[in-house]
């Protein structure tokens, strides 16, 4: 796993943690049904794929999201971290990549170079999921704060609002985090690469008896 | 249909920036980025980035098509791959509905689909593909000739040299890749995706299907396969790439190399004078399955730096840096030292 | 007359870059010995391989005739230059010589002579042959990733005479660069003919040890070995016309008599299987593309 980010919503995530996902499932299950009214595109680009399950490990909250996508309609459930439902894909990303994949902010392809964001399980499904969202025109904050009814105006403003505050600080706890977690790291680096030293050392050595196997007597 | 003309104050000798929409999303962003022209493809597998959740259905390109010609822009339909025998129809359907829809061209590969257009629908343009790999004037000048295609999209394979020799021997508008992925076999004549995976650019219109792609942790990295190949291997913070099987890391005779092609990106926009002076008429950015992000950001330096060149000045690179693989860059086989 | 009586057997070009002398020995053997209906002669992968061996070619062909067999001559699959262009146009200019073209412009310069079509140009369907055939086409070898149901379209089509690939590593892919060169750190200008280093080319492995591709110069070739032995008798009652067994540093004149035997019925398939399962460099046999699935696996018909 890479390095776990250190973010502002990570240190909100600590006190969020009391909080259980059978309260926060409506919230979930309305901003669903938000985006499958808004953006019926979406779920329509998947439908050839057939059914699929996405765990998403928003890594600096703590809850795990399962989408799961049938026949043109989306559902979510909200679970704890620890759940292990099987799901198709497995995506570990932090609240604010996975913010600018929604509304096409971030390139997925770049985020993925750089590491930000890192998948486990069916890649075509993690591929066209990331597609058919580039596709939709997702206006997340407008579509989450709709999803609050009269209030809209002012949740609108709270979400940009706490967004903005969120990149600053994030980029100073970044810095923080870093210095922490990177002697530990390294140390865990160099075993590994001794490891895998071995490892190709095995691998010729076994190439070459195929090598003699196949050798024409 | 209303049609806005083009800007009548755009210099005649403008390169054309011919720019990627791999969803209707995409191609409203690629024309109010700058976009002179953006091209596309239906949802199937008759284009050549058939990728899960991209491309236009009928309803949707006929809404892009609008959008387009209302902001001054053309759309290119790419029915790039060849028909399967015995089904034609599909493609064939694929050039009628493009022609209907009011795209200004179709980009085709297969002789016999090139032929199909011509007889059925010659209102819509003709472009050579680049998966019909027409490398030289005398292969052009045949489709020319025989099918009265209007433009070519050359191969990745070329230098600016040769491309400028090839444009004086043909009077078909040349097109040339200057940012993105970058193929370094001859396009169209590679079966290496198929061998692996069973799918090809050719058949199927995808390269190293992401079907087929897993990325395994190991110890202290991550492996990323396809079909079960080890195609590279990323140490921990390593930026790590999508398994395109020509762009990974391979032993021979016991040593490790990117054997056949770095991770790299292809850009040419510091070199775009050295481009005009080959004679190209149209400028092509690699990307229907990337994100809107990347499709503005590029379209916009890219447009930039043409509308500079227009005025005389000088180009800025910086722009663009992050968004290429791995942040390396190459200018590929357009500068010889490559090969 | 069946099927079976008419189906042809063709030696396919040689695609690797083997010595003068070991090149001569094979086709002078191949003259005398291989049972086989046609010979390709020609360089299709590197126009800087061709001056050494275009030499030898009137030679070669009067002595494959006088043995029997058919000639033809390839052409180059990749044309980067105004030279190679015009090497090309020389080249085809014999007017008493059948040509295979691996390139459009090529087939351009034979409009209206008959020639035949390489595996290297994209032939998928009935359209593009019937174009092809009004240019003077007569046979076709047909790319080596299509299917057997897209062959017994083509076959059944009339169009042309239908000819596949069934045995060797098969061309997977051409570029402008040279892998051999870069193996090597020399550059392709002044490459020093590393490929004639490999005589079945250089396989090549993953990062995990795993065999996967084959190198051969500019040309990058399948790892494993073709070998439709087992679809021959199905392909027969397609109407494919000819059978192409790819050159190999193997035993050429056993190869072809065994694959004679399976045209005729007489010879079981698995033993050709059998025997050329790990022959050249340890690789397996494959057969995927035949059933559309990936090309380097091996499937057992039904």
């Amino acid at each position: 796993m890479t390095t776990p980010p250190f973010s502002p919503i990570l240190m909100g995530g600590l006190l969020l943690r009391a909080i259980p996902p059978e309260l926060v499932q409506p919230v979930a299950e309305r901003l669903a049904r938000r985006l499958q009214d808004r953006h019926p595109g979406i779920f329509e680009r998947l439908a050839p794929l057939g059914p699929r399950s996405f765990a998403i490990d928003v890594t600096d909250l703590p809850w795990l999201f399962l989408l799961s996508v049938a026949e043109g309609e989306g559902h979510v459930e909200v679970r704890a971290k620890s759940d292990e439902t099987a799901a198709d894909a497995r995506i570990h990303a932090p609240l604010k990549v996975l913010f600018g994949l929604l509304d096409g902010s971030i390139d997925g392809d770049a985020m993925f170079f750089t590491r930000d964001l890192a998948y486990e399980g069916d890649t075509e499904a993690v591929v066209a999921l990331r597609n058919a969202l580039d596709g939709a025109d997702v206006d997340f904050i407008a579509d989450i704060a709709s999803a609050f009814g009269p209030l809209s105006g002012a949740a609108q403003a709270v979400a940009e609002k706490a967004l903005a505050g969120f990149s600053r600080a994030e980029a100073d706890l970044a810095a923080v985090g870093e210095s922490l977690i990177q002697p530990v790291v390294r140390r865990t680096d160099a075993q590994a690469r001794r490891i895998e030293e071995l490892e190709e050392r095995c691998a010729r050595l076994e190439k070459a008896l195929r090598r003699v196997k196949t050798m024409p007597t | 249909m209303t049609r806005v003309a083009r800007d009548p104050s755009r210099p005649v000798t403008t390169l054309e920036l011919v720019c990627p929409a791999g969803t209707p999303a995409a191609l409203r962003t690629a024309v109010d980025a700058g976009a002179h022209t953006v091209y596309c493809g239906f949802r199937d597998e008759t284009n050549a980035r058939n990728f899960p959740g991209l491309n236009f259905n009928r309803a949707e390109l006929r809404e892009g098509v609008a959008y387009a010609h209302d902001h001054g822009a053309d759309v290119l339909v790419a029915i790039n791959t060849f028909p399967e025998a015995g089904n034609l129809a599909p493609w064939h359907r694929a050039i009628d509905d493009a022609a209907e829809i009011g795209a200004d061209a179709a980009i085709l590969a297969d002789i016999g689909l090139v032929a199909y257009a011509r007889d059925n629908c010659p209102n819509i343009r003709r472009h050579l593909s680049v998966q019909a790999a027409a490398s030289t004037p005398e292969g052009i000048n045949f489709y020319a000739r025989e099918f009265g295609i209007s433009r070519v999209v050359l191969p990745r394979v070329l230098t600016l040299p040769e491309i400028k020799e090839l444009n004086r021997h043909t009077d078909v508008e040349t097109e040339v890749f200057v940012f993105g992925g970058l193929c370094v076999m001859a396009e169209g004549r590679c079966s290496l995706s198929s061998y692996v995976t069973g799918k090809s650019p050719n058949k199927t219109g995808v390269c190293s299907p992401a079907s087929h792609v897993a990325y395994e942790e190991h110890g202290s990295g991550l492996d990323s396969k396809l079909g079960g190949f080890t195609i590279n291997r990323f140490a921990e913070g390593e930026p790590a790439g999508y398994p395109t099987l020509c762009k990974g890391r391979f032993s021979a005779n016991d040593k490790v190399s990117y054997l056949f092609e770095e991770p790299v990106s292809l850009n040419l926009l510091t070199m775009l004078p050295e481009v005009a002076d080959a004679g190209v008429t149209a400028l092509k950015i690699e990307g229907r399955q990337r994100g809107k992000a990347y499709v503005e950001k590029v379209v916009r330096a890219f447009r930039k730096a043409v509308d500079a060149l227009d005025r005389g000045e000088q180009l800025d690179a910086a722009a663009i840096a992050d968004l290429t693989e791995g942040g390396r860059e190459t200018a590929g086989a357009y500068k010889k030292a490559w090969h | 007359m069946t099927a079976a009586q008419t189906a042809k057997l063709t030696l396919g070009p040689l695609l690797f870059n083997w010595s003068n002398e070991k090149r001569q020995d094979y086709y002078a053997r191949v003259a005398d010995e291989a049972d086989v209906d046609t010979v390709i002669l020609g360089e299709t992968v590197c126009s800087k391989r061709t001056p050494f061996q275009e030499p030898h070619w009137p030679g070669l062909i009067d002595r494959l005739q006088k043995g029997g067999k058919e000639v033809v001559l390839s052409t180059l699959g990749l044309i980067l230059s105004s030279r190679e262009m015009n090497d090309m146009r020389e080249t085809v200019a014999d007017e008493n010589l059948y040509f295979e073209a691996n390139d459009i412009a090529v087939d351009d310069m034979l409009k209206g002579r008959p020639h035949m079509i390489g595996p290297m140009m994209n032939v998928y369907n009935e359209g593009t042959l019937a174009r092809l055939a009004a240019g003077g086409a007569d046979r076709v070898c047909v790319p080596v990733e299509m299917s057997g149901h897209a062959i017994g379209v083509l076959a059944g089509a009339g169009i042309m005479d239908v000819e596949v690939f069934v045995f060797g590593r098969m061309p997977l892919a051409i570029a402008a660069r040279c892998y051999h060169s870069r193996i090597h750190k020399v550059p392709k200008s002044n490459c020093r003919y590393v490929c004639g280093l490999d005589n079945d080319g250089l396989a090549i492995d993953t990062l995990d040890g795993k065999p996967f591709l084959t190198v051969n110069g500019t040309q990058t070739m399948s790892y494993t070995v073709s070998n439709l032995a087992a679809e021959i008798p199905e392909m027969l009652k397609m109407g494919v016309k000819s059978f192409r067994i790819s050159p190999h540093d193997v035993d050429v004149v056993r190869i072809a008599r065994q694959f004679r035997g399976i045209i005729d019925g007489t010879a079981d398939p698995q033993d050709l299987l059998d025997e050329t399962d790990g022959l050249i460099d340890g690789a397996p046999n494959s057969n995927g593309f035949f059933y559309d699935e990936e090309g380097l696996k091996y499937k057992n018909a039904e």
